[in-house]
């Protein structure tokens, strides 16, 4: 009565084959010396109440409250197991393709702890729920190697309960006990020693996390205590026999777990190259100084005097789907729990391959994708249906890079638990292809291409992501010369901030401030640019329509013409035109096109300050300069333009700047995520702020031969 | 229990461990009462005290409560003047149905609940088991055995002997299992959580050990040493392991006896009335109780339902008895004498032990498969209207 999928069992033997080829190595040590690891796992199950009673389990609850009677050990008491935890084990055991012990049993491990109130923990030790399993993986090697897959054996995997919590209070020179955790249940899963070093058991541990959160069984957060790592050590030289192991107990952290493992390899490895011997014994790992120092020894006095725990009767896992009859009515069928067990893949390295040398993903993206068996499939489809059989263009590739990340991201973030698996079907290819294409033309941010999938998965938006971006107008201008021009008004306007750009050259990171700066700049030039789209379009503005201006703008076609002819500087300060006239408390004088000053509540004065003028015009200046002819006038004979160039006009308008001019001054750091805000607040939509930066650093370039 | 009949008012040991129920009952200040039974601690003093005493199959009644000394053989049992009274009792425990919180329990659809019938036992083969018969049982007893397997064959019953040859395994099985358990079931009483707590500066440890020193009795320390020692990875497979072997072999003597048709065994539930307490008193306490659970503790390591009734009283000595007060001057010469020796409570030296005591209760045990209590207490009605024996009459409700 073996509960094994038939078709996986081929699977594994193909797999078995590929694996006799040698890996590359990635341990620390020298070629003599082989390391050899072997982990056990204890994973707690994400269960409501505890495995042998109906106390609560609250990771997080106030101490000793989370207890019963039975978790205190209270004489008369007896355990019931707990369907649900039988139910994860089943999963998880089916998921690692495993076989389901038809009858497992239960002991008790005694010794005596505070934190263990009955004196015995209730495990399996005579035999497991499940036997035989395997996990094959993608290992990242440290030294940036090119990534493999490695399998590791499940020799078993049993249910237990957790113990308590001990605190040590050296001032008061007690143990606290918290029982909270106490009866919590645990799987623990114990695999072959197969591992050559840390950077293995490190990816076998993220992997089996990312699978049993995915299967929903346990949050798998380390730093929580919910994953806990036990690693037995050891080193011998090729050909000679397995040495003697040490085990490093309760490594509570993907990086401790690694690097306790590469200490204790090197430890090993110096102690019999001095002509030492290693002694069986279990290790701590200390973090702060990244060694392991001896616990207690093992295999001396401590006897756990195994016994079966006759309270609970055998555990009976049947299989309906073989044909099996249930020993009774409320026994745990394995046929069902199947259909629970969504289907994990065998990591191959022809996958990998396909993922990695094909689409040419990260290794990154490209272990977390081969961890989805059908999302993956169909993914590698996609790439196949829209880039042909060939190899992949660099666009190409980063479009997949794109859909790669996009459907991870929908995967594990947007879509709840239950809908996880329907991915695929719930996200049409096509619709992932475009959407990732829109992000790699610039057309749209990334993370608003992750709003556009989210709204395909989880409401079924039939329409294209194309679509929805222009609805909900983030589809970015991808207007360079605007955007340039833009820039290059920003450098002029700001000579301090380009002079500290310059002379912060070959820092990187102190250049950042100037440089959000003039990005900033450049956003709120574009943002008047963007005005007059917007007021185009929507023929609105009523302001502006009631003085005739627009309309007397668009008759002309100046602005229309000024935009076409990329006299861009010229027409976006014509831009301000629209900007609405409130209160006409601008006053503005423009003396033969040079410094032109408008004070506004007095906020100019940083502008002031900085020796070149940013003048607000609001308003009713931009009506005079218009009633002028000016606009047209300058446009037509390029003076604007010109002057520009030298740096010395410089034309600040519209309703936001007085605020975000004092914004600018206060604000520290800016950062990406402010800029895109920023970006959105001034333009309504989205620009690539990564872009406007691009094209400020030319801008800048440009002045400084000029200079 | 003091016997104001008897010369100086002396005191007759109740039987145990469930003795205070028993004597309760026996005394009339309960109807019916609780007891536990792991290795005859219900039928024991039952039969001491002339009361049916019941220990039902296991898991027909919830161990919900029950203190856990062995939890494979733990039964809450019931003690009652009759087995009406006792299967009215029954009835009333079974009535709330499985209980969920003990995993073992296992009410099924084992019992009818309807009250006792007169019966006949015209046709129910009945076994005498051969190795009941043993070195130690007292010839009232016996005698008292014959009688009633008489009487059942007189009212048309099949009588025959039968072999459950693993019997005498039975109590070094019982006393592995037993330590094994207990070592295990006591390792809770730290008092850090409830309980006696003995205070040390020196180390958690000391704690323990001091705490577990001032709160477990002498026994119940030789039986978690023991137990521990048994439980040892390298005895492990040679004690509990082989225990446990033993323990399948007593069962399956069982279910080839019933697979050869036979509805229910009879056999001794003690091997003799009521002791004197001073027998408790001797050095080796554990010996004389493994020797007390002889007939009763098979049934504990099979799971079967087993139920003590009483079937006559002791008579008075026979003149031409020469063994008499043999028995207790042995024993306390042994006490007297020198505490290291070992007094040898096997084979003969208990044999010797007659009573002279007359009008001590002595019963019987009958032994069914796994799920007939029922069926027990029906026989059990049978014999007392059968023997007519006198039957404490309560003159006022309780």
């Amino acid at each position: 009565m073996l509960l094994r999928l038939p078709s996986a069992t081929s699977t594994i033997r193909q797999c078995i084959k590929n694996f006799s080829v040698a890996h590359p190595k990635t341990s620390v040590l020298s070629d003599a010396w082989i390391g050899v690891v072997g982990l056990e796992v204890h994973a707690q199950i994400n269960c409501s109440t505890k495995i042998f009673c109906r106390s609560p389990n609250q990771p997080n609850a106030p101490v000793n409250t989370c207890i019963g009677v039975f978790d205190t050990a209270h004489p008369g008491t007896l355990p019931v197991l707990n369907k649900a935890c039988v139910e994860a084990g089943v999963i998880t055991a089916l998921a690692l393709n495993a076989r389901i012990n038809p009858v497992s049993y239960f002991d008790r491990k005694h010794y005596f702890y505070p934190d263990l109130p009955a004196g015995y923990q209730i495990t399996q030790q005579r035999v497991a729920l499940a036997e035989n399993g395997l996990l094959s993986f993608v290992v990242l090697p440290p030294d940036g190697a090119a990534p493999y897959v490695q399998q590791a054996q499940l020799l078993k995997l049993q249910l237990e309960e957790d113990s308590g919590k001990s605190i040590y209070s050296s001032k008061l020179n007690k143990v606290l006990v918290d029982l909270n955790r106490a009866g919590v249940g645990l799987m623990e899963l114990v695999f072959s020693p197969c591992l050559s070093g840390g950077a293995e058991a490190a990816a076998l541990v993220r992997h089996l996390g990312q699978l049993l959160r995915r299967l929903g069984v346990c949050t798998a957060n380390m730093n929580e205590g919910a994953l806990r790592v036990d690693a037995n050590v050891s080193v011998h030289k090729a050909g000679s026999p397995l040495g003697t192991r040490t085990e490093i107990k309760n490594l509570n952290s993907i990086r401790s777990l690694r690097e306790a493992i590469e200490h204790e390899l090197s430890r090993q490895v110096a102690v019999l190259e001095d002509g030492g011997v290693v002694v069986n014994e279990t290790r701590s790992f200390d973090q702060d100084s990244g060694t392991t120092a001896s616990m207690r020894d093992k295999e001396g006095l401590q006897d756990y005097r195994f016994m079966p725990e006759f309270n609970l009767p055998p555990l009976r896992v049947y299989d309906s789907g073989a044909g099996d009859p249930p020993s009774s009515s409320d026994c745990i069928d394995g046929t069902e729990l199947r259909k629970r067990s969504s289907s994990v893949p065998l990591v191959t390295p022809e996958l990998l391959e396909a993922l990695t040398q094909r689409c040419q993903l990260t290794a990154l993206d490209a272990s977390a994708l081969i961890m989805y068996g059908e999302m993956c499939r169909s993914f590698l489809c996609m790439v196949d249906q829209f880039c042909g059989p060939g190899d992949l263009s660099s666009a190409q590739a980063n479009t997949a890079e794109y859909a790669a990340r996009l459907l991870l991201h929908c995967h594990q973030h947007v879509l709840p638990q239950h809908l996880q698996d329907t991915v695929t079907e719930r996200v049409d290819s096509s619709q992932l292809w475009s959407c990732a294409q829109l992000v790699q033309r610039n057309h749209l941010r990334y993370d608003r291409a992750k709003e556009v999938i989210a709204r395909i998965a989880l409401h079924s938006d039939a329409r294209s992501p194309q679509q929805i971006a222009e609805a909900e107008n983030w589809i970015q201008s991808i207007d360079d010369a605007a955007i340039d021009a833009a820039a290059t008004e920003a450098v002029y306007a700001n000579p301090v901030l380009v002079e500290k750009f310059l002379r912060r050259e070959g820092n990187l990171k102190k250049q950042q401030r100037p440089l959000k700066g003039l990005v900033r700049y450049t956003l709120e030039a574009l943002r008047r640019d963007n005005d007059s789209d917007v007021s185009k379009r929507d023929g609105e503005v009523e302001a502006s329509k009631r003085d005739g201006e627009v309309e007397a703008l668009k008759r002309d076609g100046e602005v229309a013409a000024s935009k076409r002819d990329c006299e861009v500087e010229a027409s976006k300060r014509d831009g301000e035109v629209k900007a609405p006239k409130r209160d006409g408390e601008v006053e503005a004088s423009k003396r033969d096109g040079e410094i032109e000053a408008l004070k506004r509540n007095g906020e100019v004065k940083a502008s002031k300050r900085d020796g070149e003028v940013a003048a607000s015009k609001r308003d009713g200046e931009v009506e005079a300069s218009k009633r002028d002819g000016e606009v047209a006038a300058s446009k037509r004979d390029g003076e604007v333009a010109a002057s520009k160039r030298d740096g010395e006009v410089e034309v600040q308008g519209g309703k936001g700047p007085v605020k975000s001019i004092a914004f600018y001054e206060k604000d520290d750091v800016l950062t990406r995520q402010g800029l895109n805000r920023l970006t959105v607040q001034l333009l309504g939509k989205d620009k690539d702020v990564n872009a406007i930066e691009d094209a400020v650093r030319k801008a800048i370039h440009r002045s400084s031969q000029k200079n | 229990m003091r016997c104001g009949s008897l010369p100086g008012g002396k005191w007759l040991a109740s039987g145990g461990s469930s003795g205070g129920s028993a004597v309760a009952v026996a005394a009339g200040m309960a109807y019916g009462a609780l007891g536990s039974d792991t290795g005859g601690s219900v039928r024991n003093p039952a039969a001491l005290c002339g009361l049916v005493g019941l220990k039902p199959s296991y898991g027909l009644l919830s161990r919900t409560g029950l203190v856990s000394l062995v939890n494979g053989m733990d039964c809450p049992g019931v003690l009652a003047r009759s087995s009406t009274d006792c299967a009215a009792l029954l009835a009333a425990l079974l009535s709330g149905g499985a209980d969920p919180s003990d995993s073992t329990n296992y009410p099924g659809e084992l019992e009818d609940m309807s009250p006792l019938r007169e019966g006949s036992v015209e046709g129910l083969r009945v076994g005498v088991p051969a190795e009941y018969h043993c070195a130690g049982l007292q010839a009232q007893v016996l005698g008292a055995w014959r009688r009633v397997a008489d009487l059942l064959a007189d009212g048309g019953a099949q009588v025959e002997q039968v072999s459950l040859p693993h019997t005498p395994y039975a109590p070094s099985c019982y006393s592995v299992l037993n330590t094994c358990e207990v070592a295990s079931n006591y390792t809770r009483y730290t008092g850090v959580e409830y309980g006696l707590q003995v205070q040390s500066d020196h180390s958690m440890e000391a704690q323990y050990a001091l705490t577990r020193a001032a709160g477990l009795s002498q026994v119940v320390r030789d039986r978690i040493l023991a137990g521990n020692y048994f439980l040892l990875r390298s005895n492990c497979d040679v004690y509990l392991q082989q225990a446990m072997k033993v323990r399948r072999l007593i069962k399956q003597d069982f279910d080839a006896v019933w697979r050869d048709g036979v509805d229910v065994l009879l056999t001794p539930t003690t091997l003799f009335s009521a002791p004197p307490p001073e027998l408790f008193m001797v050095k080796n306490y554990s010996e004389l109780t493994y020797l007390q659970d002889l007939c009763t503790s098979p049934t504990n390591l099979a799971g079967l339902p087993a139920l003590s009734l009483p079937v006559g009283f002791s008579a008075a000595p026979s003149q031409n008895d020469p063994n008499t007060n043999e028995f207790l001057s042995n024993e306390l010469q042994a006490r007297n004498g020198s505490d290291d020796n070992q007094c040898n409570l096997s084979g003969t030296d208990v044999t010797g032990g007659e009573q002279h005591i007359e009008g001590l209760p002595l019963a019987l045990q009958l032994i069914g498969p796994y799920g007939h209590d029922k069926r027990l207490l029906q026989i059990a009605k049978y014999l007392e209207d059968a023997l007519d024996i006198p039957k404490l009459v309560l003159q006022e409700l309780l």
